[in-house]
């Protein structure tokens, strides 16, 4: 037996203390009451006949006294919330790593998730490891608390954490462990090697109970090959029971319902299915399933973002805009304006989502995505550096030079700024800057270092134009978050400064690197922020590994160590029970006069 | 306490009278058979003339046919002498067992008084304390009943003493009953023969209740004795109350016993019976009315 309230020595201490605490109270001679009677002959006649206990009554009193310890022994014996050794004696730094990949939610047949079930677990192993130090992690957390010997420091632990993913994530590293108790469902295999290998001892402790679930295992959006349709959804749907069921899909864009069907899968069945999502609507999508037997809730719903549903708006500040002009007519989803470089004033705060100056520059740095094509000089720009007849050379993956073939453009002019704010991602044969972006928190930036009118460059009659004038803008306004996101540690474009939750809850965006990290605990759609832009992140769990919580990589052997699981119940309410009793016990024989 | 008898009961106590063993020679005329020849009605015997007897009484049929002179004699009927002992200690102090003890007193009290009997109430504790003559006849039931409300208890309880002093006094021979739980220390033995050579015929009364026979608590305690104001510790077994109890009964039967051997009459009246049970039962039972 441990004790989860105190160590083990100072829990026997308390009891034994109590144990002649409570034998001093019963043999103490309380204050007697005063009874008045008639006269104390009789009583002083009986007193006199000097009388021996009889054997029966040495019982009574012994068993009355023992009772009287008992009450006291267990009511002590709750408040140090004794469990069950569960692990062999041997002292040592112990770690706790709970798995938390999403599939520890699963419902189970028997009631409760494995979740639960793993906290119980874990709170039981905290108990029995009373007086050594324990260290609590998870899969996907690492080290959550401890090392310590304070279990309320642990408990507290216990009750913050939920599953979070984490299924590629290193194991939480931790000196002299000797022994690691990993509680898992094996859904998401997970090799125990370098744990071992660092010396300690790893006892699987599994929570493992076979539970039937469907799950939407993909889902994305893309443009259709039908004009008349635009986009359309692509998901996949899975039925992991050992059993046929009917599955409800429910397919909205925004507010409108696009399907809604019902499916029938057979045991282990997996389909796909193609969703039209028609030519106008909510950038919005979500597809949601219902069945009878469902497991698990967070693979139930799956969300995408339609990033052209709605139209970009550019404005561009030029004094002869005419090829742009003719561009921006053929090119669908763009709604243009176009300014005057005169009419042009850096306080006006207008809906346009891209800028584009037109061989004029601003005096003050524009707050918005902005395209600057052969940029005039201006201070806050940087150095300008002109160069007749460059050859463009070198070019470097980069979203904005996507499609682009340098070989069909012939340059007469460039002129191009450079500062340690631009960086350069096409250059000529010189070292002139020709294409060159700028990112951070606050702007995001494209300057192309020639113009387009015939005394610059030919570019407009080749097809790197429209390539490259519409590569830019999608940069600019609408950079690409990532595909197939999912919960956890999500890595981030660097221009992202802020990052909404669908319910309107700030995520912590963090530094890394070149990079940004954001923890993302559910799915849904997140909105991104940054650098003058705004975007969505569809976030979903997707994954068949998860969602397959009908089986297992743990070993027979290992779940057959818990066919007879130990209770996770505690003690101390059967201990206040047992002392219950024992008053009543004692309540009733001394009203009977049993014992007194 | 008010001391009453619904009209029935005293109906029924009308028909009772006090039964002595003995006669005893009384100080009026009644309706109890005297020990010696007077002037009642029934003829009881015949004597020789001596000169100065009333000659209204001489037989002149018997000198007629004998030629003796003989005197017709009657049988004298008297007042009998009830002297009602009262235990006014504290150890009757108890409510409801002194109240018993008045309305036996009082019932006892009517059946004197209706015969014409010569009833003396006589409270005691270690001594008798203001003796009070209820008169006779009927109508001074309510006198009696005044005086025993107006009795309190105190006092220790000391039989012997309190009947010495009233052998003492040299009162007149008669029934002598003696209500009490007699709980005393120096024993009632001695007190009860003093009366009995005094040639009362005695009568015990003896009062009981339930506090008297179990000592209700269990546990360590400390009994106080109402009497003497003596404190004792005592843990109170179930044993030990059984044996108290026990006990109890046991001074009950010896007191039984020692009146049955010095021919004493003896009545138990428990406090739990109603008054109209112990007359009309127990004392009946007990042939202490008839």
């Amino acid at each position: 037996m441990s004790f989860g309230a105190m160590a083990g020595w100072q829990a026997w201490g308390l009891l034994a203390l109590t144990a002649g605490v409570m034998s001093w109270l019963f043999f103490l001679k309380v204050r007697a009451p005063r009874v008045h009677v008639p006269s104390l002959m009789l009583w002083t006649k009986v007193l006199d006949a000097e009388r021996e206990m009889t054997l029966w009554e040495r019982i009574r009193k012994m068993v009355s006294w023992l009772v009287i310890m008992a009450v006291g022994v267990m009511l002590m014996l709750a408040l140090t919330r004794p469990a069950p050794s569960v692990v062999a004696a041997g002292g040592g730094r112990r770690l706790i790593v709970i798995d938390s990949s999403w599939s520890m939610g699963a419902q189970m047949p028997s009631g409760g998730t494995r979740w639960r079930n793993a906290i119980a677990r874990a709170r039981t192993l905290i108990a029995a490891a009373a007086g050594d130090e324990v260290a609590l992690a998870t899969t996907a957390d690492g080290l959550v608390e401890g090392p310590t010997t304070d279990s309320v420091l642990l408990e507290a632990a216990l009750d913050r954490i939920a599953p979070a993913g984490g299924e590629g994530a290193d194991w939480p590293r931790l000196a002299d462990v000797s022994v690691v108790h990993f509680i898992t469902d094996g859904t998401i295999p997970r090799s125990t090697t370098g744990l071992e290998a660092s010396g300690a001892r790893v006892s699987l402790e599994p929570v493992y109970e076979a539970a039937a679930n469907v799950a939407i295992t993909a889902f994305e959006t893309h443009a259709s090959g039908d004009p008349a349709v635009q986009s359309e959804a692509y998901l996949e749907l899975a039925n992991y029971s050992a059993g046929a069921q009917s599955v409800r899909l429910v397919v909205t864009r925004g507010t409108v319902s696009v399907a809604d069907a019902s499916i029938d899968l057979a045991a282990g069945e997996a389909v796909r299915q193609i969703v039209p999502l028609g030519l106008e609507g909510d950038a919005r999508v979500r597809a949601r399933i219902s069945a009878r037997e469902n497991a698990l809730a967070i693979d139930d719903e799956a969300v995408a973002w339609i990033a052209d549903a709605e139209p970009l708006a550019v404005t561009v500040v030029s004094d002869a805009p005419g090829f742009l002009q003719v561009l921006f007519e053929r090119v669908p989803g763009v709604r243009t304006t176009f300014v005057a470089t005169g009419a042009y004033a850096k306080a006006r705060t207008g809906p346009e989502d891209v800028l584009i100056f037109d061989h004029w520059v601003p005096p003050a740095a524009p707050d918005k995505p902005a395209l600057f094509v052969s940029p005039s000089s201006v201070e806050w720009i940087g150095q300008l550096r002109e160069e007749r007849t460059p050859t463009w050379t070198t070019s470097q993956a980069h979203p904005v030079l996507r499609g682009v073939d340098p070989s069909t453009v012939t340059l007469e002019r460039a002129r191009a700024a450079e500062s340690d704010a631009w960086t350069p991602i096409a250059r000529s044969a010189t070292g002139t800057p020709l294409v060159s972006v700028a990112e951070s928190l606050e702007y995001r930036r494209v300057m192309l270092g020639f113009g387009f009118s015939e005394a610059e460059s030919n570019i407009v009659l080749q097809p790197a134009f429209p390539v490259l004038v519409v590569n830019a803008i999608e940069w600019l306004a609408r950079p690409s978050l990532g595909d197939q996101v999912r919960p956890g540690v999500v890595g981030l474009n660097a221009v992202v400064s802020h990052l909404t939750a669908p319910d309107g809850r700030q995520v912590e965006v963090t530094q890394f690197g070149d990079g940004r990290l954001a923890r993302i605990m559910t799915p849904g759609l997140y909105l991104a922020e940054g650098g003058g832009m705004r975007s969505a992140l569809a976030v979903n769990v997707g994954d068949p590994q998860v969602s397959n919580v009908a089986r297992t990589s743990l070993s027979t052997a290992t779940l057959a160590s818990t066919a007879t699981p130990q209770s996770n119940a505690p003690w101390w309410p059967v201990l206040i029970a047992i002392a219950f009793v024992f008053v009543l016990v004692e309540w009733w024989t001394w009203h009977r006069r049993i014992t007194v | 306490m008010a001391l009453s008898f619904d009209s029935d009961f005293l109906k029924k106590l009308e028909y009772l009278h006090v039964v002595s063993k003995k006669a005893f020679a009384g100080q009026a005329r009644a309706d109890r058979l005297a020990p010696k020849r007077g002037r009642g009605l029934e003829f009881a015997d015949t004597r020789g003339y001596s000169p100065g007897d009333d000659f209204r009484h001489i037989d002149w049929k018997a000198y007629k046919r004998l030629g003796r002179l003989l005197l017709r004699l009657f049988d004298e009927e008297q007042d009998l002498p009830i002297y009602l002992f009262i235990d006014v200690s504290q150890s009757m102090g108890e409510s409801e067992k002194f109240d018993q003890a008045r309305r036996v007193a009082a019932a006892l009290c009517y059946i004197g008084l209706a015969h014409l009997d010569r009833v003396t109430i006589m409270p005691f504790d270690e001594t008798v304390r203001e003796e009070r003559t209820a008169g006779q006849g009927k109508g001074r039931i309510f006198r009696v009943f005044e005086q025993l409300e107006e009795m309190k208890t105190g006092g220790r309880t000391n039989l012997a003493e309190a009947f010495k002093l009233f052998a003492a006094r040299g009162r007149r021979q008669g029934l002598a009953v003696i209500i009490s739980d007699f709980l005393d220390p120096e024993g009632y033995e001695s007190a009860l023969k003093v009366l009995q050579a005094r040639g009362h015929d005695v009568y015990v009364v003896q009062m009981a209740s339930e506090a008297d026979r179990d000592p209700g608590a269990l546990g360590d305690v400390k009994f106080v004795d109402t009497e003497t104001g003596d404190v004792r510790d005592f843990e109170v077994t179930p044993a030990l109350a059984a044996a108290y109890t026990k006990a109890w009964e046991t001074y009950t039967e010896e007191l039984a016993s020692f009146c049955g051997r010095y021919n004493i009459g003896y009545v138990r009246a428990d406090v739990e019976r109603s008054v109209e049970e112990i007359i009309l039962q127990t004392f009946r039972q007990g042939r202490f009315v008839a």
